[in-house]
């Protein structure tokens, strides 16, 4: 009986919206320059200390928000929605995503959409040769991707703003690609680096060439931090552009094409250095043609003598080392952080911003919550999946969010990759809720911490002045069974609109 | 494992034991030496030992056990024996004696594997009585185990698979000292191995219920017009060979043993042999969760016979089987070893394992020696130390149970079968 | 009924007691194995046996966990009663009656218990560690059930082998522990032994006398070098490195007969005689001046002085059957007594699950119970059975495994100095009914038998 939140027919339009391929149903409603004033409305700000506003007001203008609060003013020609007491929170940010990535070394099969996701990796493990590592971290999964897919307006039209995928495969498979899910053919990919992914599977192959790449990156970044017998003015100038590249997508490959950033990034990094090299468009290298990139035409005033070609997985590595990127770790059992563990204590002084993925359980391989030492000394948040599992050997239930969040660690959540299992991700999240996870706790995992980690936090993940006007309009609670989906905002743009089923 | 067949050797060690164990002549009663008991003794002799377990009564310390023939005659403390002042005794001093272990699921007499005729589902007509081997040197590890009687059967792998035979393991002895009972008990079997894989009638449950059902009813037809013809009240049936011996377990002279496993199909097997067709019966294995369905079985008083799985992994739990069975009153349990699956000769450690997970030790010592003699309908014969009984006693340092302790000596019938000495 | 009045006493020991007051039974004995008791140990290699390695410098212990009052079995075949195991940090530290416990050890009473070392499983698999590969710790998982299993049966070490050798030594192997949780815990030291198999063809025995003479003459070109500073010290010949180091003690050659085709032998031609093989182990053991270990032999029992006079060593297991051969019943096939015998002529033995369908190196959980590792110190039982001393077949479990597997400087034994690898159990250790308490690995506590669902149903 509960609520069917999102399959209308109003979301089926909605999602066509969203890929632009139908006229816009109410045109002064997406006119750019007119902002938009949700009023009357329930405030879930999921900002790090807001919480929550009863009787409120959000005005939008343009891209972004340009007032939370109870006493907003709406300015004059604005569109008014009033909510009548719904609830407004901010878009979903799915940080771990495949939706749309074609298997690599699975013959390019692509799994329907409604195989539930502990089918849908065991395929992928078994067919897409997941178990033997692989040691490429410079390749982009943006590469392989394209925009006329589905999916991705059903995960917007689901209340997904925010999508970053990533490419499988375990060792370093490669970079993270942000796109936008409403993105068309030139538009779908946001940044192409948003992260490294490291998957160091609990075998002896991955461990193995996870200690190798590492090393490598090890090297170069020592190569780059010895000082230059013969200064050299592009070299000099090249280094700190290497350093200053911190945006989630920074570009390391410098003097290339002069394509004016299409939106600003705001830095994973503590650095507060500005980014003051323009992004230049991704490059349809191939992926393992490092040395092909390294090759490319270079500014004439770089034509010195030949250097050393460069392994630009061992160039992405250091970067890492370097904090000048981050990775995603992808570790899910007690196994998985020992072997981390142990790895790092093998590499000796190897550190780089990460956040954690606990993507799959094996309870027969430790839980969480056996590991917490190790968990609490990364940095990062932790996303892992909103299950509730039980004890092997037992019929014991538990809520491995519920102990991570309770010894102190940062949770968030991996989100599924269709429509119809991000409408189950909210019962998920009510069960969590229920078995004791504060509910502030279950929102936040699945906007303001993914964020976070991807170090987007200041500009998705919660409702600010300045930040995206990425948002969802529910009639109730989010996690209330009764209630509906009725509008998400994405970038401003109302991509969902229905009206309230009651 | 062999005998040594030095007869030399034999002799000589023999002296040797018999002269230790001797101990203190007992007043001026005449002493028998081990190699004078190769052979069953006509006149009365009498086996004393610091304690017998006779098993259906408590133990006896300083007891004497007369033996006459192939049977025991009397069985007391040794000094409130009526002895003849010129009965010899044979004293084993410090050591134990129980009786020979019974094993009701067996299939090692025939140097294994010959057990199976998989043509047809149903094979009332079988019987492993042409199998046996007597020579076959498994015969001998399993009397050397303290293991004297078993029930050898046929195996699993149809729905009916041929009637077991009961005997004694009398190796390298003529097939008629062997066999107690040439029909021991019809082998069915139910649930995993007897499932016919190919597409015949018989793949699943119901199919096996169906086939065996019809048997059933076929037998239950055919032996009820035998006795009506005998009762002279119907004409003479015609002879039908299939199910003549079918027929003797409706005329219960011929008991049931199932083969099932899991709580469904032991009380599929309970029904169906004791509610329905109302036969003697012996639930073999028993065994997975069929534990699950003990207090059911109990209600229904369903004989028992688990093995050779010991436990249920259940939940993280080692679940002991027997303990499953005993704690919830149903004690008409008896263990096997499903021998070659255990060493036949482990029989009483499968019976230490059942009590190492929980059966009081009491019950596991019945398991193996009177409770399958009760079940397999041969308690007046074996099972325990009683006077009338077959003369089938173990010669031990501890107990029975441990696997430290061997079988010393192993009476069988009355005569000296085995001693350690005679064990590789 | 559960404590045995006459321990391990068997009717061929009562020949021998027999023999001992005069009777005349010497044809008897003539007929059987002969088993001699070592002449001294004067000229003859002695299986080897290292000590625990004493520490570098004393590193101050942090935390101190005292096992008190129980009775506790050395592992050498010792019992104190009503002793305590004194540990620091994760070794022992001392064992015995008056021993000081400092005020902040953690207490662990074990008064009508039983203290005994873990059990060292020479030939398991499983328990978190990976099936094959190079490295054992980066295919470890530390938190498989199944090392929580083996703690309930006594087990906190095995030999963990990938690949073996063939004419000459080779294969990997690790010492594993049962350090539930902690990776770096479980990983003991590595390649402590190497494998190979017998017979060898002429020409395989030739090349291996000459691996020998090379890796000799390398010994003494190192020592040579070693005279003059200057000079680097030289390059060990290819092929010599494993058996350099069998050379020099650090690592035990195990060696098998023809294969482990067992039942082809039993059934075939080779009638269950595997003593040539076996002597052609002990000519290698000869050839290196070290004992082997003999692994799975069936008539070691034969020629059991023979393998004692080598410093050799063997592994058992005492229910493994293999007929003999029709007229030659004395000197062919199995024979329970064979740990027993060898054992008496002062060759270590350690005891193996038996094999088979049902048997095992791992602990099942289908239910079969008393076959596999779910219950090692039944094969110890099965050694009594076949007239090892009650006492002494802990050994086989504890010290003597330890030293087969080349690792007895570490485990094995409740000696000072060696791992904090403890078990306190509910009786007797060889006893069918007795349960492990609780399990100590490294020092820490690794099983409880009350927490753990396994066995703590079961009350007595």
């Amino acid at each position: 009986m509960m609520t069917n939140r999102l399959a209308s027919p109003p979301a089926l339009a909605a999602a066509a919206l969203a890929l632009g391929l139908c006229a816009l149903p109410e045109a002064s409603a997406q006119d750019p320059a007119r902002p938009v004033a949700l009023v009357h409305a329930r405030i879930l700000t999921m900002t790090e200390d807001g919480g929550t506003i009863e009787d409120g007001t959000v005005l939008i203008r343009g891209e972004t928000i340009e007032a939370v609060g109870a006493d907003v003013t709406v300015p004059p020609g604005a569109r008014v929605i009033d909510l009548h007491g719904g609830t407004v929170m901010p878009g979903m940010v799915h940080a771990w995503s495949t939706a749309g990535v074609q298997a690599e070394n699975g013959g390019g099969v692509q799994l329907p959409a409604n195989i539930p996701d502990r089918f849908r990796r065991r395929f992928m493990s078994a067919s897409s040769g997941n178990s033997r590592p692989v040691s490429t971290p410079s390749k982009k999964v943006a590469e392989s991707l394209y925009a006329r897919q589905d999916v991705y307006g059903d995960l917007l039209d689901a209340g997904v703003t925010t999508l970053v995928v990533r490419p499988e495969g375990s060792g370093l498979p490669g970079m993270a690609a942000r796109l936008d899910p409403a993105g068309g053919d030139d538009s779908l990919v946001v940044g192409d680096e948003a992260y490294i992914v490291v998957t160091p599977q609990n075998t002896q192959a991955a461990a193995k060439a996870l200690k190798d790449m590492l090393e490598k990156g090890k090297k170069a970044l020592e190569e780059r931090k010895k000082p230059k017998e013969e200064p050299k003015k592009p070299e000099e100038q090249k280094k700190p552009e290497g350093e200053e590249k911190k945006d989630g997508e920074g570009e390391k490959k410098p003097g290339e094409g002069e394509t004016p950033e299409p939106k600003p990034e705001p830095k994973p990094d503590p650095d507060p250095n500005p980014k003051p090299e323009p992004k230049p468009e991704p490059k349809p290298e191939g992926d393992q043609g490092g040395d092909a990139a390294k090759q490319d035409p270079k500014p004439a005033e770089e034509q010195k003598k030949p250097e050393p070609k460069k392994d630009p997985n061992a160039e992405v590595m250091a970067d890492l080392l370097d904090k000048q990127r981050r990775a995603f770790v992808n570790l899910s059992t007690g196994a998985d952080f020992l072997h981390w563990q142990a790895t790092m204590k093998d590499l000796k002084d190897v550190a780089f911003p990460a956040a954690i993925v606990a993507d799959s359980t094996d309870l027969r391989s430790g839980r969480l919550d056996q590991v917490l030492e190790i968990i609490k000394g990364f940095d990062g948040p932790v996303l892992t999946d909103p299950d509730l599992e039980t004890l092997p050997d037992t019929r014991t239930l538990i809520s491995q969010p519920k102990r991570l969040h309770e010894a102190g660690v940062e949770v968030g959540f991996v989100l599924p990759d269709s429509q119809r299992e991000i409408e189950q991700l909210w019962f998920q999240l009510m069960e969590l809720v229920r078995c004791g996870l504060p509910a502030e706790v279950a929102l936040a995992g699945i906007t303001r911490v993914p964020a976070k980690a991807l170090g987007l936090d200041k500009e998705v993940g919660s409702l600010a002045k300045g930040l995206r006007a990425d948002l969802l309009v529910f009639t109730g609670d989010p996690l209330d069974p009764t209630s509906t989906l009725t509008h998400v905002f994405h970038g401003g743009r109302s991509v969902r609109e229905e009206t309230d089923p009651r | 494992m062999r005998m040594h067949t030095t007869q030399r050797l034999r002799v000589a060690a023999l002296a040797a034991v018999g002269m230790l164990l001797a101990g203190t002549p007992t007043a001026q009663r005449p002493t028998l030496n081990a190699g004078e008991l190769r052979s069953a003794r006509p006149t009365p002799w009498v086996l004393r030992c610091a304690r017998a377990l006779p098993i259906d009564r408590e133990p006896i310390v300083d007891a004497g056990i007369v033996v006459q023939g192939a049977r025991i005659v009397a069985v007391d403390r040794f000094a409130d024996l009526p002895l003849a002042a010129d009965t010899p005794v044979f004293d084993v001093g410090e050591r134990i004696v129980y009786p020979g272990f019974v094993d009701l699921h067996h299939h090692v007499s025939d140097q294994g594997g010959d057990i199976n005729d998989m043509v047809t589902p149903i094979n009332a007509e079988l019987r492993t009585l042409d199998a046996i081997r007597p020579t076959e040197s498994q015969i001998y590890d399993t009397l050397a185990g303290g293991v004297t009687t078993t029930l050898f059967i046929p195996g699993s792998g149809t729905n009916i698979s041929g009637f077991g035979v009961l005997m004694k393991m009398a190796h390298d002895r003529p097939l008629e000292e062997l066999v107690v009972r040439e029909l021991g008990a019809m082998k069915v079997a139910q649930g995993y191995n007897p499932e016919r894989r190919h597409g015949d009638l018989g793949n699943g449950r119901m199919g096996m219920h169906d086939l065996l059902t019809r048997a059933m009813l076929r037998g239950k037809e055919y032996a009820d017009a035998w006795r009506a013809f005998a009762a002279g009240k119907g004409p003479k049936p015609e002879l039908q060979a299939d199910l003549e011996q079918l027929r003797k377990v409706f005329d219960h002279e011929v008991p049931v043993i199932i083969h099932t496993a899991g709580a469904r199909d032991c009380i599929a097997t309970a029904r169906m042999f004791g509610d329905v067709f109302q036969v003697d019966y012996v639930l073999s294995h028993g065994t997975f969760n069929g534990h699950w369905a003990a207090s059911a079985l109990a209600a229904k008083g369903t004989p028992v016979n688990l093995g050779p799985r010991m436990f249920d992994f259940d939940q993280g739990r080692v679940q002991g089987i027997a303990a499953g069975y005993y704690d919830v009153g149903c004690t008409n349990l008896s263990i096997n070893t499903d021998a070659p699956v255990i060493a036949p000769e482990q029989l009483p450690l499968q019976a230490a394992m059942a009590v190492r997970l929980g059966l009081p030790w009491e019950a596991g010592l019945k398991a193996i020696t009177l409770v399958p003699a009760q079940q397999i309908g041969i308690a007046d014969r074996v099972g325990s130390i009683t006077a009338g009984k077959d003369a089938d006693l173990v010669v031990g340092s501890g107990d029975p149970l441990d696997p430290r302790f061997p079988p010393e000596m192993v009476f069988l019938e009355g005569r000296l079968a085995h001693t350690l000495d005679q064990l590789r | 009924m559960n404590s045995p009045k006459i321990p391990g006493s068997l009717a061929f020991r009562a020949v021998l007691v027999a023999l001992a007051v005069g009777c005349a039974a010497d044809a008897a004995l003539a007929q059987r194995p002969r088993f001699r008791r070592p002449d001294g140990a004067g000229g003859r290699p002695q299986p080897q046996q290292a000590e625990p390695e004493a520490p570098a410098e004393e590193k101050k212990v942090e935390s101190w966990t005292a096992i008190r009052g129980g009775d506790v079995y050395l592992g050498d075949g010792t019992l104190l009663r009503r002793a305590t195991v004194l540990i620091g940090d994760d070794k022992i530290h001392a064992v015995g009656h008056e021993v000081e416990i400092p005020e902040d050890a953690t207490i662990l009473e074990a008064e009508g218990k039983v203290v005994a070392p873990g059990f060292c499983i020479v030939k398991a698999s499983g328990f978190g560690a990976p099936r094959s590969g190079e490295d054992v710790r980066d295919g470890m998982n530390p938190f498989d059930p199944t090392i929580k299993m083996g703690l309930a049966a006594g087990i906190t070490s095995f030999l963990w082998q990938n690949g073996s050798g063939n004419d000459k030594p080779g294969g990997n192997s690790s010492l594993v522990k049962l350090a539930y949780g902690d990776l770096e815990g479980m990983v003991g030291p590595s390649d402590s032994v190497k494998t190979m198999r017998v017979p060898l063809n002429p020409q395989q025995m030739k090349t291996f006398r000459d691996l020998v003479k090379q890796a000799r003459e390398h010994q003494d070109a190192v020592r040579e070098a070693a005279k003059d500073d200057k000079k680097p010290a030289p390059k060990p010949p290819r092929g010599t490195e494993d058996i350099l180091k069998i050379l020099d003690g650090e690592t035990r050659l195990w060696i098998s007969m023809g294969g482990g085709s067992r039942m082809f032998r039993g059934g075939g031609d080779g009638g269950g005689d595997d003593t040539t093989e076996i002597r052609q182990a002990m000519e290698i053991a000869s050839l290196l001046g070290r004992g082997v270990v003999l692994d799975d032999p069936v008539c070691a029992w034969v020629i059991a002085d023979e393998v004692a006079a080598t410093g050799s060593m063997a592994i058992v297991n005492p229910r493994n059957r293999v007929p003999s051969r029709e007229g030659f019943e004395d000197s062919t096939g199995s024979n329970i007594a064979q740990a027993a015998i060898l054992h008496d002529v002062g060759v270590p033995v350690a005891v193996t699950a038996p094999g088979g369908r049902f048997g095992g190196s791992g602990v099942g959980t289908g239910g079969i119970l008393g076959q596999d590792l779910n219950t090692p110190h039944v094969d110890a039982a099965f050694a009594v059975r076949g007239g090892m001393p009650n006492r002494q077949a802990l050994r086989t479990l504890t010290l003597d495994a330890a030293r087969i597997m080349g690792v007895e400087a570490r485990v094995g034994s409740l000696e000072v100095g060696k791992d904090a690898d403890v078990l306190i159990l509910d009786g007797d250790p060889l006893h069918y009914k007795t349960f492990v308490d609780t399990a100590l690995v490294n020092g820490k506590v690794a099983y409880v038998r009350a927490e753990e669902p396994y066995y703590r149903h079961i009350r007595r």
